[in-house]
């Protein structure tokens, strides 16, 4: 058994990711320790009002004390707290291996993630990332970056971040993906689960939703379709038919009223939000769409996610959850393992 | 501190106010001094919080607002970083109950915050006493069915769970504090686990990690009757797990029998029943170490049970129906099986009466 291999990680962002993810090291790292030789150290933290930093790394009641923190609150954690200390200094002061980017997405500017990103491949740390944005706007410049200096980029966390869809798209990376649909947006299906479940209007089911936490507080990037877009484009530029996100077709779910779904139900059919993408022709939207009843994708309920892939090969069916903080932290705990244990690109 | 662990279950009753969270927080770090071993706090929520947020699940504004206060009293006095983590789940609380959606997945989430906020202030209070506390959330280990108001822990998760975070749970410098009463369902949608449910909580996670746990409330133990309504009743100083199960099963102490399941599936550690003072029932899992013999007695209706591993042995099953007889009551029906033998009766006088005299025979003093 070889000696376990020290790898040093910068947390950028700590929302309930962040959290999730700090809490997920703190109680996994014996068994990550021993079963996959690799010693995780958080090494810092970075929030949007300053850092906490440790070069020996956090301890693991350290990172369970991190998470209790208040919002925007690492920066006074006892005895380590850097008020005003954004990611890219951190980066400079720390060395880390890694950079975990977790920053909210920003589909104008790729902001502040796409700099993260960027500063720590400059400086020679790989980078995962559960932020879409810096890779909607930025895909080849990244791992352009990455590739001349031979380091990792994963995303893994970025498309159903519960679950590890982008390893199975990476599987069949001989094939042509002809097809690919699916529900791709855990909140969207949420919400209109529940309005068909329970016959509650929109509205209700929107605040339902924000309240249980799967929806946040402006939910507009999920109900409008821009996360599921953002999704297909990292699909896209995954499978080596890259497109932008202004290239897909969007509508909006927020127009939906209880009446049409309750209508559709009547006549047999679901209403879901599809994400479809198809290289070959071209063509990429995100709209809401009558599902037959026994189409696969019309009995996917809740916060689950599905993806249908159809290659010049084989065709798969891809079920599982979407981004809950715990889930999505654990695919960026999983990327930064891979990572650590010497994976490749994304 | 001690390099064995052990759980720590805190009832309702005892946690108040600020001062009696960092009362209860003070003898728990006494009792785990004395015991020489490392605590994991299990809590209910604040005495009478349960049942405002039942109201509050119905829409009830007044009962809601109650809660908040209630918790928001106890945040402020504890004071902390800890405070205004509770200020934000209790706005996250408001937020649910006003969105509207009434079922039985939101009903458990809204009663789940009782227990959460109640273990961030048992965290808070462990701080202000001078240990180093660490919040774990139950819903991240607990796994349970998908049985909302009375949801059955599902070990083989659950253990799977524990196993990755033991050496967290059992950390070595800090007190470790976990909500009772709480689960995930496989879908991830919250649970709660019935009347009594921290118990549960408190045994499924003392059967899994294999450590004893102490089930503190106000009263010194389990008695060999309710001493309300018998005086001459006493502590049962041992009892077994299937004497304990029956006894719940029975309407003994207001204990829910699924507290007992976990030690009856996976047997080994000890529970001990009793008040900060006095740890006065200890309940064991060892074959053999408990004699057999009636050990209480419960009245529920008209149906005195005698509770007691062999207990339809013919001596003993037949003094009790002879202690019912000589007393005045006729046995109108009697059922039994495993460590407990029940008579319905019909008597001239009150019930209660009769349970104390047939009680005094069974269990005579001395």
């Amino acid at each position: 058994m070889s000696a376990p291999r020290r790898f040093a990680v910068l947390v950028a962002g700590f929302g309930s990711v962040g959290r999730a993810l700090a809490r997920a090291v703190a109680m996994r790292s014996k068994y990550i320790e021993l079963r996959h030789a690799v010693q995780l150290k958080v090494v810092g933290v970075v929030d949007s009002r300053g850092a906490a930093i440790k070069p020996e790394g956090f301890t693991d009641y350290e990172l369970l004390k991190l998470a209790e923190l208040p919002r925007g609150g690492v920066s006074s954690f006892q005895g380590y707290g850097r008020p005003g200390l954004n990611a890219a200094e951190a980066l400079e002061l720390l060395s880390p291996d890694a950079l975990a980017e977790l920053t909210p997405a920003n589909y104008e500017t790729g902001e502040p993630g796409l700099s993260h990103v960027l500063a720590a491949l400059r400086a020679g740390c790989h980078v995962v990332t559960s932020n879409k944005a810096p890779l909607v706007k930025a895909f080849a410049r990244i791992m352009d970056e990455a590739r001349r200096r031979g380091l990792s980029v994963r995303y893994r966390a970025t498309v159903m971040g519960g679950s590890p869809f982008m390893e199975a798209l990476l599987g069949v990376r001989s094939h042509e993906v002809v097809e690919v649909r699916g529900l791709l947006n855990a909140t969207t299906n949420y919400v209109l689960t529940l309005m068909q479940e329970r016959r509650i209007d929109m509205g209700t089911a929107v605040r339902h939703a924000q309240a249980v936490g799967v929806a946040e507080a402006d939910p507009s990037l999920d109900l409008a379709g821009v996360d599921a877009a953002a999704k297909l484009v990292i699909i896209s530029w995954t499978i080596g038919r890259p497109i932008g996100l202004e290239e897909v077709r969007r509508r909006s779910v927020e127009g939906l009223k209880l009446e049409e779904l309750l209508g559709a139900l009547a006549r047999g059919k679901v209403v879901k939000q599809v994400a479809y993408l198809n290289p070959t022709r071209g063509e990429a939207y995100v709209e809401p769409v009558e599902l037959e009843a026994s189409d696969p994708l019309a009995s996917i309920s809740g916060t689950t996610n599905a993806v249908k892939v159809v290659t010049d090969a084989t065709e798969f069916f891809f079920v599982g959850k979407g981004g809950g903080g715990v889930e999505t932290a654990h695919s960026v705990l999983d990327d930064l393992i891979a990572v650590a244990l010497g994976g490749g690109h994304g | 501190m001690a390099s064995r662990a052990c759980i720590v279950k805190i009832g309702g009753s005892l946690l108040v106010d600020a001062r009696s969270y960092v009362e209860s927080a003070r003898n728990v770090l006494a009792l785990a001094s004395r015991s020489g071993c490392k605590p994991i706090v299990v809590v209910s929520a604040a005495r009478g919080v349960t049942d405002l947020l039942i109201r509050a699940s119905e829409g009830d504004e007044a009962a809601l607002a109650a809660a908040k206060e209630l918790y928001e009293d106890i945040a402020r006095e504890l004071g902390g970083t800890l405070a205004n983590k509770v200020v934000e789940e209790l706005g996250r609380l408001a937020m649910i109950v006003r969105a509207g959606v009434r079922d039985g997945a939101t009903r458990d989430l809204v009663l789940s915050f009782g227990e959460r906020i109640s273990k961030l202030l048992m965290v808070a209070a462990l701080e202000h006493a001078g240990a180093r506390a660490v919040g774990f959330n139950a819903d991240e280990i607990l796994i349970t069915d998908e049985r909302h108001g009375d949801a059955r822990v599902d070990f083989e998760m659950t253990r799977a769970l524990l196993e990755k975070a033991k050496h967290s749970l059992e950390g070595p410098d800090y007190v470790s504090v976990i909500e009772g009463f709480v689960g995930r369902a496989r879908d991830g949608s919250v649970t709660t686990l019935g009347r009594g449910g921290s118990d549960y909580t408190a045994t499924a996670l003392g059967a899994l990690l294999g450590c004893d746990v102490y089930l503190v409330t106000d009263v010194d133990g389990v008695f060999t009757a309710d001493p309300r309504l018998v005086p001459s009743a006493r502590l049962v100083g041992l009892m077994d797990y299937g004497e304990a199960y029956e006894a719940a099963l029975r309407g003994a102490k207001n204990t829910n029998p699924k507290a007992f399941e976990p030690l009856l599936a996976f047997p080994g550690p000890d529970v001990y029943v009793g008040s900060w003072r006095l740890m006065g029932t200890r309940i064991t899992g060892k074959a053999g170490e408990v004699p057999e013999g009636p050990k209480l007695l419960t009245l529920r209706g008209d149906e005195i049970t005698v509770i007691g591993r062999g207990m339809l042995r013919s001596a003993w099953a037949s003094k009790f129906l002879e202690s019912l007889e000589t007393s005045g009551a006729d046995v109108v029906e009697i059922r039994g099986g495993g460590s407990s033998l029940s008579a319905r009766v019909r008597y001239p006088g009150e019930l209660p009466k009769l349970l104390a005299l047939v009680h005094d025979a069974l269990l005579p003093r001395g």
